[in-house]
């Protein structure tokens, strides 16, 4: 976790490096791990009670001061079917960008930042019982196990419905 | 490239064009008013032709057109060789209108109306063919014979005449030395035309374009630059650029106009010229022009000696020109738009945008400074932290000036949008074919950016409104109730405290009362035994799904119109009034806050959360006496307050926070204004504070029942409560209260 600000500061480098490689922020939940384009994570920061929102999806865990932006904070387990996550100061909440808006995703620990060659990325199989899987976009799998890349546009859409 | 700079031009010009109609549609409205003064009649015709100049270098061809034939008739007037009758005075505001719709329709491929505009060019045609509109005899004052052989040469050659003189015109501030002493002398101008990398690729040639200039008074020419030695030569690529200098008696913008066409691929820039002050005077006068000419040319604009000379010329003019006028107001007119581009500034609204919110963060932070220094006070009263306190005291009431400040920027005079309301009366007495007369009064106070915008809408319902339901159907009516022909409708504004109050007020017949009454049972509003006092019933046509029209016309649709301005007025934290004497017209009045970055609001606390209410809504906070509490039958509480009963909603349920813990006997009375009085039950009142709003939808989506969010002191997110949508929400969701039980 130490070297994060490092790489985080220079999400060109990664995104330069080659059109084969991404760089992916892992992070875990029960002790699965998921991964986001590093080119979309914002900032990783520690958990803070949240105002909650009458009537807010049941995986949403209201929202947050963001230096002065308000910002929804989604349960990542919860939106998997889990239960809602105690959290606590260890917990931490992952800042992405979903389009133009900024939304914050609450995950058990960030783990690592991997660097994986596109042709790597295995395909999520369809057609199982596995549940809604399309809100993944690929699977990879490294020394420590497997990594399901979220897909967050459909994981947490954010089309504004006018009512 | 090229595609981008047109584009960036192309938004500059229609930018520029809503602010010359803004002023051309002002001035129109001073003529017709009889206002028949020099410097009004330049001012709009100077408005008309610069929308031409720049029509012209994008190709607008309709609005070319029509602004071309617009230009002709204001010249004959401007050069008094027509008297501005009462008709003129009805086509020239009409054409003003067709303006806007034939910019509307470059802007944005909004259809025009082609027989709409036929008839108007026709008529314009007309009264340039130096007939004046039938029946009404000019009667001419002073001015020259309005004969048509006098107007004929103008028409004919529109272009070119004014060419000559329009330079005068044009000439800010300045409203007329004469046409002919300037139409003699001729001057030096320099041109530098510096051709882009693909001016050869684009089929243009230097060779014919001097040729062509010969016949602007082309004197002298000078190519500057070097040919590259044969090995870096690029035949496609023009390495030279050219310094013309013309001798000429033909006014700059006919240059400009001769070089426009070029102006897309080649840099041109008008260098130092004889007479300096006519170029920075057209410049400023015209800004689409200069703007599409070149990028460059602003810049002169800046040449500092350019203010002080036209006030003189201004007044100099005036004397000799026009001895039958007043002279003082048109000069003081003319010095103040003359004065006016130097000392402001353009800036996009985004970057004010983002000073407020900063600001904003720092009242914030500064709450949260105080707030912990009070606590550490408490703790240990030591003479550092005495200090302390007043240094942030100091900083605080320096953060509001600073606050203030920063609104200052964004506030601007209402009158943006009340200009735009003369062309909406206009178009509807058309339609319902009743006469009628918008007055404006306070266009000048200053309300911030963020509510003008909002409020164009309904203000436009409630002239509709006025004009539909307030006036009487027919003239006939209005005379025999023994008015004027003409329905009055006064359109005003003003700062009452922190608030700016906009009324409209029509002369016309009044709430017709019984009527209301009468629909309002029909639809069940109110029962037959309900006894309301007028003022009451007056009231009831804010009722959503409320029309008294007894024909649903285009106009006023049905019913949607003054439920759905209370609506949009309460969502900015304004309130309606209504006040209205049968036979004698009716007055609405809506108070709206200053700002919509900053209100006030009430702290209140439901279950472990802090939330917003809008001080506006706020009407008494009590103790609730289980004596009070009376139980409906269908599970609604009612408090009994002062003899009244009140819908007792308890926010707990509705927001979804826990219900555990003590009964509590708190309640905030707030008007809801759509359904009246309602008491909302609360664990704690914290108390008024100002905040700053943010938006949920930024980052989220709008959530029913909240209206935005602020940021508390201690970082916290506060929500700020939309009282009527939550009650709606309760109301139609029983099913919601119950999935959350």
């Amino acid at each position: 976790m130490t070297d994060f600000p490092d790489v985080l500061e220079n999400p060109d480098r990664a995104a330069t490096s080659s059109g084969t490689i991404k760089q992916y922020v892992t992070f875990l939940v029960d002790d699965r791990s998921y991964g986001v384009d590093i080119n979309l994570v914002r900032e990783i920061k520690q958990w803070s009670p949240t105002t909650t929102l009458p009537n807010q999806p049941h995986f949403t865990r209201g929202v947050l001061n963001l230096r002065g932006t308000i910002v929804p904070v989604h349960d990542l387990r919860a939106r998997f079917g889990g239960a809602l996550t105690e959290a606590t100061e260890v917990h931490v909440v992952v800042i992405v960008w979903i389009g133009s808006k900024t939304v914050g995703i609450l995950v058990d620990a960030v783990s690592d930042i991997i660097s994986v060659p596109t042709d790597d990325i295995r395909p999520v199989p369809s057609g199982q019982s596995l549940g809604d899987m399309s809100s993944l976009s690929g699977l990879v799998n490294t020394e420590n196990g497997m990594v399901a890349l979220l897909d967050l546009n459909t994981l947490f859409p954010v089309t504004d419905d006018e009512l | 490239m090229d595609d981008d700079d047109d584009f960036d031009f192309q938004a500059l010009f229609f930018e520029e064009c809503h602010e010359l109609l803004g002023t051309l549609q002002e001035h129109l409205n001073q003529l017709a008013d009889g206002t028949n003064d020099e410097e009004t009649v330049h001012a709009a015709f100077r408005a008309v032709h610069s929308v031409k100049g720049g029509a012209a270098a994008f190709g607008f061809d309709q609005l070319i057109s029509f602004a071309h034939i617009f230009e002709t008739v204001m010249d004959l007037i401007r050069s008094d060789q027509m008297v501005p009758t009462a008709e003129i005075n009805q086509i020239l505001l009409r054409s003003g209108d067709m303006m806007e719709v034939l910019i509307e329709g470059a802007e944005n491929g909004t259809p025009v109306d082609e027989e709409k505009l036929d008839n108007l060019q026709a008529e314009l045609e007309h009264l340039a063919s130096g007939e004046a509109p039938a029946a009404s005899a000019p009667a001419a004052p002073v001015s020259a014979s309005p004969s048509p052989a006098g107007a004929e040469p103008a028409v004919a050659d529109g272009f070119e005449l004014f060419g000559g003189d329009d330079e005068q015109g044009d000439d800010a501030g300045e409203p007329a030395a004469e046409p002919e002493t300037e139409g003699e002398t001729t001057r030096e101008v320099t041109v530098r035309f510096t051709p882009d990398a693909d001016f050869f690729a684009s089929g243009h040639d230097p060779l014919r374009l001097l040729r062509s200039a010969k016949s602007h008074d082309l004197t002298s020419l000078e190519a500057i630059g070097q040919v590259p030695d044969l090995e870096a030569f690029d035949p496609s690529v023009c390495a030279l650029s050219f310094e013309m200098v013309f001798q000429t008696a033909k006014s700059v913008s006919e240059l400009e106009e001769f070089f426009e066409i070029y102006a897309h691929i080649a840099d041109i820039e008008f260098l130092a010229d004889a007479e300096e002050e006519d170029v920075s005077g057209e410049e400023e006068a015209e800004p689409p022009q200069s703007a599409s000419v070149s990028p460059e040319t602003p810049a002169e604009t800046a040449s500092p000696d350019a203010k002080p000379a036209p006030e003189a010329t201004a007044n100099d003019g005036q004397a000799q020109a026009k001895p039958m006028e007043a002279g003082k107001p048109a000069a003081s007119g003319g010095a103040k738009q003359r004065g006016g581009p130097s000392k402001s500034l353009r800036v996009e609204l985004p970057r004010i945008d983002r000073l407020v919110n900063l600001v904003g963060e720092m009242l914030i932070t500064q709450a949260g400074i105080a707030q912990k220094l009070m606590e550490i006070q408490a703790a240990d009263s030591s003479e550092d932290g005495m200090e302390m306190g007043h240094n942030v005291e100091a900083m605080s009431r320096q953060l509001r000036e600073l606050q203030e400040s920063v609104m200052a920027i964004r506030a601007q005079p209402v009158k943006s949008v009340f200009s735009r309301m003369p062309r909406v009366v206009r178009d509807l007495a058309d339609k319902l074919g009743k006469e009628a007369k918008l007055e404006l009064s306070g266009e000048h106070t200053e309300v911030d950016a963020t509510v003008i915008e909002e409020l164009a809408e309904p203000l436009t319902h409630m002239l509709r409104n006025s004009m539909d339901h307030g006036l009487e159907a027919t003239t006939e009516d209005r005379i025999a109730a023994g008015k004027s022909r003409v329905g009055l409708i006064k359109l005003s504004a003003e700062h009452r405290g922190e608030r700016v109050i906009i009324t409209v007020e029509d002369d016309g017949r009044g709430v017709n009362r019984e009527r209301v009454l009468a629909k309002a049972r029909e639809n069940n509003l109110i029962s037959a035994e309900d006894n309301l006092s007028p003022e009451e019933i007056d009231m009831l046509i804010f009722h959503p799904g409320f029309s008294t029209a007894a024909e649903v016309s285009s106009v006023s649709g049905r019913g949607v119109g003054m439920d759905v301005v209370k609506k949009k007025i309460v969502s900015l934290g304004g309130r309606c009034a209504l006040e209205s004497t049968p036979g004698k017209g009716t007055r609405f009045e809506i108070t709206l806050p200053l700002t919509l970055a900053v209100m006030d609001g009430m702290t209140i606390v439901v279950g472990d959360q802090k939330f917003i209410l809008p001080l506006s809504s706020v009407v008494e906070a009590l103790h609730i006496d289980s004596d009070a509490l009376k139980h409906l039958p269908n599970g609604e509480t009612l408090l009994e307050r002062r003899g009244e009963f009140l819908r007792l909603i308890d926010l707990r349920t509705v927001l979804c926070q826990p219900t555990a813990g003590e009964a509590v006997d708190m309640a905030i009375v707030v008007d809801t204004e759509t359904s009246g009085l309602v008491a909302l039950v609360v664990d704690e009142l914290i108390g008024q504070r100002q905040i700053v709003l943010k938006s949920l939808e930024a980052n989220f989506r709008r959530v029913e029942g909240i209206s935005g969010a602020t940021i508390l002191g201690d970082g916290q997110v506060a929500l700020i409560l939309d009282v009527p949508s939550l009650l709606s929400m309760n109301g139609s969701g029983g099913t919601y209260s119950e999935m959350m039980h």
